[in-house]
């Protein structure tokens, strides 16, 4: 065990992990799409009796993006937390450097 | 009929509401990207990769600092264009007809306006890293610094994509249905 993540003083540890990234990937890709096709779907077929959005078309090109969205968000997440991620090009070189801060 | 006559006042000035409404939306949309793609990316992903290193740490809480007040530009914009839009499309004489506005609208009521809401709280209110050092010290400005960079990774794919989305229906007003 890590004593230091136990101590009560310790800072607490990023959440993150690529499992919670796949979810968050899938959950953010369906609810989208389900807000924008349910709320289009008010607007043209239950307010304007429009019914183009029943065909097939529309529905295809919403799971489409659906599953493009999903991936794009999956990559995203675990590129952006290079933890998991690419990242390979970065080195940590130790410096000292003194930050300006506003009196 | 107060406001119809007020509308028609309006009417002549379209374009010029219309160039506020773009002029905001271009701000709201590259203001912080240079800031967060070559700022606090950098400094983020060493202290995801070093999060022990003190000097990661330091640098990554003065730019989470900056980029809290470089967010300014951004929160000006957005109401501007929270504004201009609706008042274009009154003036303009849309409504529900149009599929393309009506997607664009899902889009920003549904996805922008609660994203910048958050973005507010935590930029410049309770979630203010600075502030939150000032009332809770360090472990709390931890909290409110890891819920931000919850909030820039789980958003910005969503930014980037609806975004797109919503400029290319702006500009091409594509017949869709």
């Amino acid at each position: 065990m890590d004593d230091k993540a136990d101590s009560p003083d310790a800072p607490p540890m990023f959440s993150g992990t690529p499992r919670k990234y796949r979810r968050i990937a899938w959950l953010l890709a369906i609810s989208t799409h389900a807000f924008l096709y349910g709320g289009l779907l008010l607007i043209e077929y239950v307010w304007r009796g429009r019914d183009w959005l029943l065909g097939a078309k529309p529905i295809v090109f919403t799971v489409f993006s659906m599953l493009l969205f999903a991936q794009l968000c999956h990559r995203s997440l675990m590129y952006v937390d290079t933890q998991y991620g690419r990242g390979s090009r970065w080195r940590l070189v130790a410096h000292h450097v003194k930050l300006p801060e506003e009196r | 009929m107060i406001m119809d006559a007020l509308r028609q006042w309006l009417s002549p000035w379209y374009l010029e509401i219309k160039f506020v409404h773009l002029a905001a939306v271009m701000a709201w949309l590259w203001s912080t990207s240079v800031a967060y793609v070559h700022y606090l990316l950098p400094a983020f992903r060493a202290w995801r990769r070093n999060p022990d290193d003190e000097g990661v740490i330091a640098l990554r809480d003065w730019v989470m600092d900056r980029f809290d007040r470089g967010a300014v530009i951004e929160h000006i914009a957005f109401p501007i264009v929270m504004i201009s839009g609706p008042l274009l499309y009154w003036v303009g004489g849309w409504d529900s007809s149009a599929t393309w506005l009506m997607i664009k609208l899902l889009i920003v009521i549904g996805f922008f306006l609660p994203i910048e809401c958050c973005d507010y709280h935590l930029s410049h209110l309770g979630g203010n890293k600075r502030k939150a050092l000032a009332s809770g010290g360090t472990q709390h400005r931890e909290r409110k610094l890891h819920l931000h960079w919850w909030f820039l990774l789980v958003t910005t794919p969503v930014i980037i994509y609806f975004t797109g989305i919503v400029v290319f229906l702006a500009v091409t007003k594509i017949s869709i249905g």
